[in-house]
């Protein structure tokens, strides 16, 4: 176990935070300035405004005087009232009453804030209130994201006029008139609280970000757009989401947490380290296609970066939100901005760590050997074969089990060492070789799988004085395996820091630095030379059968199964680092000008070694044989890009009525891309894995590459008075991937959108409906993420395997060129036009908002199979832009959020999507189910239909001729339905005009996504928790890519476990076959078909067929957890501003229809994608602290 | 000002990107097309792109010897022989791939900027190779397509193009062969001798090529498959005049190997590694142990046959070693199993013992193995089923086993087929027989000089179908059992139209000895020869000559191309 390193380390970093903390804290402790008001009775101002709007009042009168006006934006853009007061000289109030009567506002200060609320009543007459308290209540107010205090929130007596603000620090002190007094605090951007103040002095508050306010800001590409303005398709998602749970990477945490998101892993499934294949609103092309990523302003990788450091993730997902990409974009844009400082923000330290406990999932269940050996005889005489496990075999294990060791015994060749047997798992053969038999009881499930600790550690600093803010962070993650095979852990360091600097009040310059470091360590199967065995090593877990020994009588690691697991490691270490540098310009007001540079340089070294595996036979002491012989693999790539972005804006208000913003900019990019590999054997020294210790010749190869784009873009916005949205969005790209002449694009996007709710006739619903937004947009992006040089005729070169030799005294190959192949001379971009079109409502003063979207991709010119040339023509055609995908789909999102008077709040969010892909143009003449085809739904399964198994001969003897898909039938085999009613089961011509009696089974991709969180927060608890679901899915699985599911294949393959013992029976059992002695073995009314061992007499039952049709539908609890915050009071004491303590649950629970040990999130996994054979996901257990000083 | 400054510094980028070749990246390890081609290295290292085409020893699939023949058998029945092919459903992709693959080359090639001289090799190469790959098409298909560039998508007409008359197209591979003998290098000078295509080589193509078609045109006439515009002597005129070449010039470096022990040297030549310094091995692939590239020929030869055997055809086909017809039957009669062999291993053509193993032949030095008797009951791996199991190419100084630890070279042309090809084209051009060059190959092995027999005295009369001279019978012999093994037969007999070697008959093996193999009962024939093929084709082969003397050209190319025409027999 790796506990005691762990706490060891844990106890350092908390000391090290814990000094810190302190050092900072003497450092930096300042005082309270507590600030007088005088009312508004009391100031006075000179004033003569003309037709001013009430914001350019309300800003006039701030501008003279200390008061700080706090107002809704929504309620001073709605006003068309022009507010006139001839130059006069009076009070505040005065002016206040004028504007109050003029505009219908009532104006509400409490000391230094001015508080604006709107009249709803029209016939009751506006109020200017003054309210200056007297008995005192202090607290702080801190942010629920990094504990920081917050400043400039508004603290107001409910029911009563009067309140403060917070200071820089987030201090505030009030007074309030008594005990029962509920005080509101809000901010513009914040979940507005309610708090009773009781008998508490003190009342400390935390405030979280209102992710649904209106006037959020969301970082769109090249810029950022209130929310309110956007007509674009956009998602944001708060770190809020990504917060303390155990999962390395961010595309795995994306998981459930975004709407519209379909989430696949490769066939290795959840290891350590795993990194989710995203793709948005469904499939986008027949060839794929990926999100585009951009980090800070520039593409990258998400899974490289610490989750920690996010602090929101916009998810762009139409056209006209990621045109501005062109076409780097055409699947959608996930945009992530990391964590800054903030100007005049007082230096804070947040330290957060959690300890987890990786468990694996729920495993499948074994059989003891001896019931395991029987069903197997049972499935062997089915198909008339002898036996797999003799009767003395099987006597065997029943001594095993019953540890009658002296029956064994007396089974063991004569002159073996007797004294040396340390375990009675195997029988040695009488010629010095091991594997004569084993008659173990193992569950290997148990002995390779089992709880590790993984555990996180992440520091950051961050505030800013009056021109520089800063952020810093580090951070290390510690992921371990459930697998219990020697080491096994993916480990990542991140370092990250980010400067931000006005050096006039016209220029900032910011300096950002990123670094990570990564490694993945992890046993290779003994198979150094594939990049791929992880999930092998699962498919020997499975397929071993429980009597197998996994050791030598001698208790020496057992050729065949031990050595998969320790002789060899693969280290796969990932280097990235970022350089980059921004600057903004603001020549004049409205007008900036952006210059942006990155470098990032990737490094990724792989080290895999094999080590010598031998036994030795018992009776001379020799090796037997040498399993694999020792040999290092190593693979180095550097990949390099540098990027620049220049762009320039300017921003328009006429009135604020008809508001234009303009931005235009290039950006130029290039990226070379290197890579040696090198192997060798014989290691002289095996510990040292090098390829200077092996003996035997290296083999080396290389490969190099570079690349470069250049993109104008452009963007105009116009807003009239908020109601009316239009944005059109261009990008002209250009690339070296494609020739001269093809290597541009141009991809407009235009999309609109209309603020209902922000017209006069929406008043009287207002109160219900609070918000209504209608949207629409349209546009047409590129996809030139194809290999290079498809439309270049190349020669390759090889010095290797020209399997001719210039005579066999030299030694040395020829050197020579490839034939270069056919390229398409008219081979361009694939494009994909996006319709969508969207609603956002607000109900119940925004507690419940509602957004939906509906949206059509046509991907056209798709690179689809090449069309048929006569063959005179020597080579293959070359792939062509011919074929067209059209996909369908809908999003929908529901959110509840409030916060109750008694300092409870809570929230629950829904969100269910769907989509539907349609190939709409394919080059398959004859319709052929076995390839794309027009009309055809991405995802459909084909197979037989069939309601059950017969149950006698006669019935087998009347039914359609079933001979096409095997040539003898039985009972307990499947009954296939003769759909065409020709006598015949067969396909057809295997054609969608003939498919004989083929039926459409189902579909294969997930449908009815949805994802489910809901937290509640009390008196410092916090509870929060994610579901992911699918409502729909099918798989057609067979008995070769998913024996998991039928338990029952081919002789070493079928591994039949406690869930497929419903199987036919017709024979009574005995003591050496059949699952039940006597008649009680007979199981006529099964769900499993009667098993054979025999691939063929297998699959005829165990395919793509109605009867066994795989559910793939499933609820996961993703992730669940508990927090408790310690009270302000008692941690202010040692200076710190937050102190949680937090539980962490990850896939603690999922239910679904499959066998147990199948994951339903991974149906593409497995070894040789064979599914229910890769890494599922683990329960994890954490425990974690947070500490924000 | 300041302010000025700056956003001017920020259009750099902007000027940069200004740069039009910005987006011009060209690969970095491999060459664009058009920047190829410039030296004499570019042209060598293209051309040695084809060498590859030229057939070897198979690494792993038993298939040396897979070739539809009267002179060996496995234990079912041929396909081809038995008239039980199929209409091919593919493409002619793959065998036009090299065409193209050659044509770029002469698409190209004008560019190299280096003197003449130093390329002119690598041309002849091309030319050879170009040669070579059509020659393979016109056995295949007879009429095939000539193209001489290298074809696009666009080039519509040129796809759809009818097939040309075989006339044009192996007049056009003898126009290359005759350019490419002028272009490549002698064998001693070129690159790697005679691992590279060499003149000498070329001529010994020009020899077979021209023996090929004479014999086709002319033995083929008034049948399906008979030529319009046929003109035999002019092929065999074409194959006699490169064989003099070779035969009569000083600068070849060509002959017939031998060290003076006729008991080995026809034997020991197949199974030589190093074929450089052999004078008789115009041009042939060689292995390597220490390149990782070797073959199972061994293997295949001792241990395991794989079901292959020589049949009782080819081995009646030798003359007594007194140079006179040999009564194969009427000793056959008395003398059978073991016993059998020893008598014809004494007797007969002493080629024929080193061709077949013989009991108490030694099969492997090292590994002291010893023939003791014919493998004809073991199981498919280990079986040789006529008794008669194949010895030619074995190295008995190499393991048995299956490794790819044989390096024995693999012949593409040697002088002793141009002696043939000569034998054969002469005869059939003018009458004359080639006593010279015919008794240099029997001188080799021991037998006497070249006579010629009376078919009438041959108790194992061969049947070609149709009447020949008792002089082209006996050159014909010759051929036949100096050249057993190494893929000629099938061509052979497709060019003498010689059908009725194996039609309406049955494979057959030796005399099989009851005794020497208790409990094994093997189908016999009438005479006591093993007769494998007993059930399977009871009436023998069934070949389909008015259809299989051609391949069938695949249905899907006569879709896409309505002016292909298939070939006779395959369009019912």
């Amino acid at each position: 176990m790796k506990l005691k390193p762990l706490l060891i380390a844990l106890m350092k970093y908390s000391l090290i935070v814990f000094i810190l903390t302190l050092s900072l804290s003497v450092l930096t402790a300042g005082d309270l300035d507590a600030q007088k008001s005088q009312s508004i009775k009391e100031v006075n101002i000179e004033l003569n405004l003309q037709d001013a709007s009430v914001k350019d009042a309300l800003s006039y009168i701030e501008s003279k005087t200390d008061f700080v006006f706090n107002y809704d934006q929504r309620i001073l853009r709605k006003l068309r009232k022009k507010i006139s007061i001839s130059r006069s000289s009076g009070t505040v109030e005065d002016a206040l009453v004028v504007i109050s009567n003029e505009a219908k506002l009532n104006f509400r200060q409490i000391n230094k804030n001015i508080n604006v609320i709107s009249s709803p009543d029209e016939n009751k007459s506006p109020t200017v209130i003054v309210e200056i308290e007297d008995i005192n209540v202090s607290g702080r107010v801190t942010s629920s994201e990094d504990g920081a205090g917050i400043p400039g929130v508004n603290v107001v007596i409910k029911g009563a006029a009067s309140g403060t603000v917070t200071d820089i620090d987030g201090r505030y002190s009030l007074s309030v008139p008594g005990g029962q007094t509920v005080l509101i605090f809000s901010s513009v951007g914040l979940v507005t609280k309610e708090v009773t103040v009781g008998s508490d002095e003190v009342i400390n508050i935390e405030m979280s970000p209102d992710v649904t306010a209106l006037d959020e800001l969301v970082v769109v590409g090249y810029g950022t757009q209130e929310k309110v303005n956007l007509t674009g398709a956009v998602d944001v998602i708060s770190n809020k989401a990504l917060k303390n749970r155990s999962n390395s990477n961010v595309s795995m945490l994306l998981e459930g947490s975004a709407v519209g998101i379909n989430f696949d892993l490769d066939r290795n499934g959840y290891q350590p380290g795993a990194e989710g294949d995203i793709t948005l609103r469904g499939i986008g092309s027949l060839n794929g296609g990926t999100p585009f990523v951009v980090i800070d302003g520039f593409a990258g990788d998400m899974n490289r970066l610490n989750p920690e450091d996010i602090e929101s993730i916009t998810i762009l997902k139409d056209a006209a939100a990621s045109a501005i990409y062109g076409a780097r974009a055409p699947y959608g844009v996930i945009l992530i901005t990391t964590k800054s400082g903030g100007k005049n923000k007082k230096l804070s330290v947040t330290y957060n760590g959690s300890m987890s406990l990786v468990t694996p999932a729920k495993l499948p269940n074994t059989l003891d050997s001896y019931t395991f050996a029987r069903v197997i005889n049972e499935a062997a005489s089915n198909r008339g074969s002898s036996h797999p496990y003799t009767d003395e075999h099987i006597d065997r294990i029943i001594a095993y089990q019953e540890g009658d060791y002296d029956y064994l015994a007396s089974q063991f060749p004569s002159n073996f060492p007797m004294d040396k047997v340390v375990n009675w798992d195997n029988l040695p053969a009488d010629n010095g070789n091991w594997y004569g038999g084993g008659h173990a009881n193992n569950d290997l499930w148990d002995i390779y799988t089992g709880p590790n600790l993984g555990h996180l550690q992440n520091f950051s600093l961050q505030g800013g004085g009056e021109k520089t803010s800063y952020y810093f962070s580090f951070g290390y993650l510690d992921q371990a395996s459930s697998l219990e095979l020697g080491d096994d852990y993916f480990k990542r360091y991140n370092v990250m820091a980010k400067v931000n600097t006005e050096i006039t009040d016209w220029w900032d310059f910011r300096y950002e630095t990123r670094f990570m470091k990564s490694n993945r360590h992890f046993p290779n199967g003994s198979r150094p030379e594939d990049q791929d065995t992880y999930n092998a090593l699962f498919h020997i877990i499975y397929n071993t059968s429980p009597n197998t020994a996994v050791f030598t009588n001698f208790g020496d690691d057992f050729q065949g199964y031990n050595q998969f697991f320790k002789a060899g490691f693969n280290d796969d270490e990932r280097t990235e680092n970022w350089q980059i540098f921004a600057t903004e310009l603001r020549p004049a007001k409205g007008w900036k000008v952006n210059a942006n540079f990155a470098y990032q340089s990737i490094d990724k070294y792989d080290l895999h070694d094999g080590q010598e595996f031998n036994m030795n036979n018992w009776l001379t002491g020799e090796p037997t044989s040498s399993w694999y012989p020792s040999q290092v693999y190593e693979y180095q790539n550097s990949d390099f890009y540098w990027t620049t972005n220049t762009y320039t804006s300017y921003e328009l208000s006429l009135n604020d009525v008809h508001n234009f913003l303009v931005m235009g900019g290039m950006q130029v990019e290039t990226g070379t891309y290197r890579a040696l590999y090198a192997n060798a054997r014989g290691l002289i020294v095996p510990e040292v894995i090098s390829l200077s210790t092996a003996t035997g010749a290296p083999e080396v190869r290389e490969s190099l590459s570079h690349w470069a784009t250049q993109g104008y873009y452009g963007r105009f916005t116009y807003n009239y008075k908020q109601k009316y949205l239009f944005e059109s969005n261009v990008r002209y790209d250009g690339t070296s991937r494609f020739q001269e002449g093809k290597r541009w694009g141009f991809f407009p996007s235009f999309s609109a959108g209309w603020n209902v709710s922000y017209e006069d006739f929406w008043e009287p619903i207002a109160p219900i409906i609070n918000d209504l937004k209608i949207r629409a947009s349209w546009g047409e992006l590129g996809n030139q993420n194809v290999s290079s040089y498809q439309d270049l005729a190349l020669i390759g070169f090889s010095k290797q395997n020209l399997s001719w030799l210039p005579g066999n005294s030299q030694v040395g190959q020829v050197g020579y060129t490839l034939t270069p192949g056919l390229v398409s001379p008219v081979l361009t971009w694939e494009t994909a036009a996006t319709t969508n079109i969207g609603v956002n409502l607000a109900f119940l003063e925004n507690k419940l908002q509602v957004d939906f979207d509906w949206f059509e991709r046509n991907t056209t010119n798709m690179i689809g199979p090449a069309e048929a040339y006569p063959g005179v023509l020597g080579a293959s055609a070359p792939r062509s832009n011919n074929a067209s995908l059209q996909t369908r789909g809908w999003e929908l999102a529901l959110r509840w959020q409030q916060e109750l008077a008694n300092g409870l709040g809570y929230f629950a969010n829904l969100n269910l999507y769907d989509a539907t892909a349609i190939v709409t143009k394919y080059h398959n003449p004859t319709g052929y189910l076995g390839s794309w085809r027009v009309g055809q739904e991405v995802g459909e399964i084909w197979g037989w239909s069939s309601s059950g198994m017969f149950k006698t001969q006669e019935e087998i003897d009347n039914h359609a001729d079933q001979s096409y898909i095997y040539n003898v039938w039985n009972t307990g085999d499947l009954r296939y339905d003769d759909i065409n009613g020709d006598g015949v089961i067969d396909k057809g011509e295997n054609t969608i005009d003939d498919h004989g009696d083929l039926i459409l089974l189902g579909n294969s991709s997930p449908h009815y996504q949805f994802g489910i969180s809901a937290g509640v927060d009390f008196k410092g608890f916090d509870f929060s928790m994610i579901w992911k679901g699918v409502g729909k899915r099918d798989l057609g699985l067979n008995a070769s890519n998913a024996n998991a599911y039928y338990g029952f294949f081919r002789t070493n393959w079928s591994q039949p476990k406690e869930e497929h013992l419903d199987y036919y029976r017709d024979q009574p059992g005995t003591k050496y076959v059949g699952l039940y002695e006597g008649e009680a073995n007979i199981n006529t009314d099964a769900y499993y078909t009667r098993p054979y061992l025999d691939w063929n007499a297998s699959m005829k039952n165990f395919n793509e067929n109605s009867w066994f049709l795989a559910n793939y539908a499933y609820l996961r609890l993703q992730n669940v957890q508990l927090g408790y915050s310690l009270p302000d009071q008692l941690i202010s004491r040692i200076g710190l501003q937050k102190l949680r303590f937090y539980f962490s649950g990850d896939n603690l629970l999922t239910l679904h229809h499959l066998p147990d040990g199948m994951d339903p999130t991974t149906p593409g996994g497995g070894y040789r994608d064979n599914t229910g054979k890769e890494y599922r996901a683990d329960r994890i257990y954490s425990f974690g602290i947070n500490i924000t000083y | 000002m300041k302010k000025l400054y700056i956003l001017l510094l920020l259009t750099v980028p902007f000027i940069q990107a200004c740069d039009e070749d910005f987006l011009d990246r060209p690969p970095l390890d491999q060459i664009g097309n058009d920047s190829y081609w410039r030296s004499a290295v570019d042209l060598q290292n293209y051309t040695a792109t084809f060498y590859q085409n030229l057939p070897g020893f198979p690494g792993s699939a038993y298939n040396t010897y897979n070739q539809a023949t009267d002179q060996f058998t496995y234990q079912n029945a041929n396909n081809l022989l038995n008239g039980t092919t199929v209409i091919s459903t593919g493409s002619w992709q793959s065998d036009f791939s090299a065409v193209r693959g050659i044509n770029i080359f002469f698409d190209n090639y004008g560019k190299c900027e280096d003197d003449f001289e130093t390329w002119k090799h690598y041309l002849g190469e091309a030319q050879f190779f170009k040669a070579w790959i059509y020659f393979n098409l016109v056995q295949k298909y007879g009429d095939v397509p000539w193209y001489s560039n290298s074809l696009t998508t666009e080039d519509e007409d040129e796809l759809m193009r009818p097939r040309d008359p075989r006339t044009l197209v192996v007049d056009s591979i003898l126009y290359l062969l005759d350019e490419a003998t002028e272009n490549v290098a002698l064998r001693d000078a070129a690159p790697w001798n005679n691992n590279s295509i060499n003149k000498e080589a070329v001529l010994a193509f020009k020899s077979r090529v021209g023996l090929y078609e004479g014999t086709w045109q002319k033995y083929h006439a008034g049948t399906a498959f008979g030529t319009s515009g046929a003109d035999p002597d002019k092929y065999f005129q074409a194959s006699v005049d490169a064989a003099e070449e070779l035969i009569n010039g000083g600068e070849y470096n060509a002959g017939i190997y031998t060290t003076g022990n006729p008991d080995t040297d026809y034997f020991s030549l197949f199974g030589m590694g190093n074929m450089g310094p052999i004078n008789e091995i115009l041009l042939y692939r060689a292995y390597s142990i220490a390149d990782r590239i070797g073959h199972n020929q061994n293997y295949y030869t001792t241990t395991s046959p794989n079901q292959l055997g020589a049949t009782w055809s080819f081995v009646t086909s030798h003359l007594a070693n007194d140079g006179t017809p040999f009564d194969y039957t009427t000793l056959a009669q008395t003398t059978k199993g073991n016993d059998f062999l020893t008598a014809i291993a004494a007797n007969c053509d002493p080629r024929l013992r080193q061709n077949i193993w013989i009991p108490g032949d030694v099969m492997n030095n090292g590994e002291a193995l010893v023939f003791d008797y014919p493998p004809i009951d073991e199981g498919p791996i280990n079986v040789s089923p006529t008794g008669f199991q194949v010895k030619k190419g074995v190295n008995l100084d190499l393991t048995t086993g299956y490794a790819n630890a044989n390096d024995a070279g693999f012949i593409l042309f040697s002088y002793s087929e141009v002696l043939l090809n000569y034998a054969e084209a002469k005869y059939e051009l003018d009458g004359t027989i080639a006593y010279a060059q015919l008794n240099e190959l029997r001188a080799r092995v021991g037998m006497p000089d070249f006579v010629i027999n009376q078919q009438t005295d041959d108790p194992n009369l061969v049947d070609y179908g149709y009447a020949i001279s008792d002089a082209l019978y006996e050159i014909r012999r010759e051929r036949s059992v100096e050249l057993v093994f190494n893929r000629f037969r099938e061509s052979d007999w497709k060019r003498w139209a010689a059908h009725s070697l194996f039609d309406g008959k049955r494979p057959l093996g030796y005399p099989f000895k009851a005794d020497e193999f208790p409990g094994f009962t093997p189908s016999l024939d009438e005479n006591g020869l093993i007769d494998i093929l007993q059930t399977e084709i009871p009436s023998g082969y069934t070949f389909r000559a008015d259809r299989d003397y051609l391949s069938s050209v695949p249905e899907t190319e006569l879709t896409l191309n309505p002016n292909l025409t298939q070939n006779p027999g395959w369009t019912e």
